[in-house]
């Protein structure tokens, strides 16, 4: 699958890029959805844009909102993990390990 | 009954006026007479009076605990151990917690008795509870308007008296838009005052868990039993907790410089401004100082939180995949199509937006225009604000830009919605905490008011609203009486 191109920039969000995102996300959209959808997203890009003219020349990108040290807890090892509770909530396990569709043949 | 408050319930109790399991039948008796606000996911009744039982046990060895006795309804976005947990989504309808987030074992353990979930806009992916697997929840003032979201389940339920309180998170305005649309107090504390552990990620470098109460020092009694940190949330903060409750009661603090911005009232409509400005009169007559101020990047708020809020959120919505936990589609033929089938099945429309939305923003090719854009942005908003405190203690404004609107009549326009948290984005932006109190009404709707207040400055939040409610009587006004 072909990485999404920076010449799109700006652009709608036509069918073929709708299809690369569902792609990369692991989703589907039924045909008849993608019309709205590709509206809504046209709609929230333009909203988005506007950031573009924002003066941030020299501004340092926010990621955290406090400027803190993170505390870490002690590096001890603890038995935190019950199998049997955690799995309870998977429709498809056996001996303990989650089990999938075959993906070799 | 006529206990109207959480401190007024924990006095009773405390004085044996009324017991834990008197006061836990009588609001389990008020939700299911109100069950057409549908404000309830699941109801845990069955657990609330043999926990309420317990309580009493305690408080007959005069073992009483800070909120000993206090029924209490949990956002459905809080892991609660051994009760569904669904996020308002398909995709966790089938999930039993095997956990208790570090909130609801926190309230556990001050003696706090659990009502039930909450319901609430999927993932918390929204500004009016409409996009709940579980349907809209009304608003009590009037059932054809939304109660705001996306804690619209918490915020209907402390409105309506069904509850004397209750949890919400705060993304982009989670608690304060749909305390503000309830005419409740909505209170979401500063960026890592409480843990995040247990609480189903949307948006991590912004979401904030909090509470709705009726009352501003009911907020305070609360505050201080679920804030501190937390070793299992790196992100929680080791700032001390003072306390919130005394500090009201007891500080003579009233001669508060408060700030208002420009951006925030220039567009009002003349309602919201006239109630607004009577209630900018009621602090100058209790002592505080008024001063216009600019946070001149607000108008870049929303759209530099629609990329940074979806980014996270494409991010951490990737751990649903159907494997572990969650909903499983039957379709499934290969690995790729047991997550796209699962996913898709699972997610409804808004949530699938917003992945979209951030996978656009993160992919190759647009991450420097987009969030690395939307990251600089934030930071400008941020600024603003820090320059803004070192002229005044808090911050005011209208929380949302009108009242609630009609079910249904936003939810073909995504922007339209996203607009409506204009004024309170940008405190999560910042990771500043922000109270919405009640402030008066638009045509029988309530309307809020938005202080906000610097890192870790809840006190300030709270005792100016307590000022304010001593002056005031909206917090008391209660839907159809």
């Amino acid at each position: 699958m072909d990485t999404i191109d920076s010449h799109h920039l700006g652009k709608i969000m036509d069918k073929k890029i709708i299809k690369k995102l569902t792609y990369l996300s692991k989703l589907s959209i039924p045909e008849s959805d993608i019309d709205e959808l590709s509206k809504n997203l046209d709609n929230i890009l333009k909203l988005i844009g506007e950031i573009d003219a924002a003066p941030t020349d020299g501004m340092l990108p926010m990621a955290h909102p406090l400027d803190f040290t993170q505390p870490l807890r002690d590096d001890v090892c603890k038995k935190n993990i019950n199998r049997d509770a955690n799995q309870h909530d998977s429709s498809k396990t056996k001996d303990g390990y989650y089990t999938v569709p075959k993906i070799l043949d | 009954m006529t206990y109207k408050s959480v401190t007024e319930i924990l006095e009773a109790i405390k004085k044996k006026d009324i017991s834990a399991t008197e006061i836990t039948k009588e609001y389990l008796k008020r939700i299911k007479a109100s069950d057409d606000l549908n404000c309830f996911i699941t109801l845990t009744e069955d657990s609330a009076l043999n926990r309420a039982k317990e309580i009493d046990k305690d408080i007959s060895k005069n073992n009483l605990k800070p909120l000993s006795g206090l029924p209490i309804a949990q956002k459905d976005i809080f892991c609660t151990k051994g009760v569904k947990t669904s996020c308002g989504s398909k995709m966790l309808d089938n999930f039993i917690s095997p956990y208790d987030a570090t909130v609801v074992d926190k309230l556990n353990e001050a003696g706090t008795i659990m009502l039930g979930k909450t319901n609430m806009d999927e993932f918390a992916m929204g500004s009016s509870n409409e996009t709940s697997f579980y349907g809209a929840v009304k608003n009590p003032w009037d059932y054809e308007y939304v109660p705001g979201g996306s804690s619209g389940g918490s915020a209907s339920a402390v409105a309506a008296r069904i509850s004397p309180c209750s949890t919400g998170t705060d993304t982009g305005g989670s608690i304060r838009q749909p305390a503000s649309l309830c005419g409740i107090c909505g209170l979401k504390p500063t960026y890592g005052r409480v843990s995040r552990f247990g609480m189903i990620a949307f948006a991590s470098s912004l979401d904030q868990a909090g509470l709705f109460t009726t009352d501003a020092l009911d907020a305070a009694v609360l505050l201080k039993e679920i804030s501190g940190h937390d070793p299992k949330d790196s992100t929680s903060s080791t700032v001390e907790v003072p306390n919130y409750h005394d500090y009201c009661i007891n500080s003579d603090k009233k001669n508060f410089t408060v700030g208002i911005p420009e951006e925030f009232v220039n567009d009002l409509n003349d309602d919201v401004k006239n109630s607004f400005y009577e209630s900018v009169k009621i602090l100058e007559n209790i002592g505080c100082k008024i001063k216009t101020i600019n946070l001149k990047h607000t108008g870049l708020g929303v759209s530099a939180y629609q990329v940074v809020a979806p980014a996270e959120c494409s991010s951490n919505l990737s751990r649903f995949d159907g494997v572990r936990y969650g909903h499983r589609s039957k379709k499934s033929e290969s690995l790729e199509s047991l997550y796209r089938e699962s996913r898709s099945e699972g997610f409804g429309k808004e949530v699938k937006r917003r992945i979209l939305v951030g996978t656009y923003a993160l992919s190759a090719g647009y991450y420097d225009a987009y969030y690395l854009k939307a990251q600089k942005v934030r930071n400008l908003i941020a600024q603003d604000f820090s320059q803004a405190f070192e002229k005044v203690d808090l911050i005011l404004g209208p929380t949302t830009p009108d009242k609630a609107f009609k079910i249904g009549e936003k939810m073909n326009d995504p922007i339209a919605m996203y607009l409506s948290d204009v004024y309170t984005v940008s405190t999560n932006l910042a990771g500043l905490p922000a109270m919405s109190i009640p402030m008066g009404f638009k045509e029988g709707m309530p309307l809020g008011l938005q202080i906000i207040g610097n890192h870790f400055d809840e006190k300030d939040i709270l005792k100016l609203s307590y000022l304010y409610q001593k002056e005031t009587d909206w917090h008391v006004q209660e839907p159809g009486a």
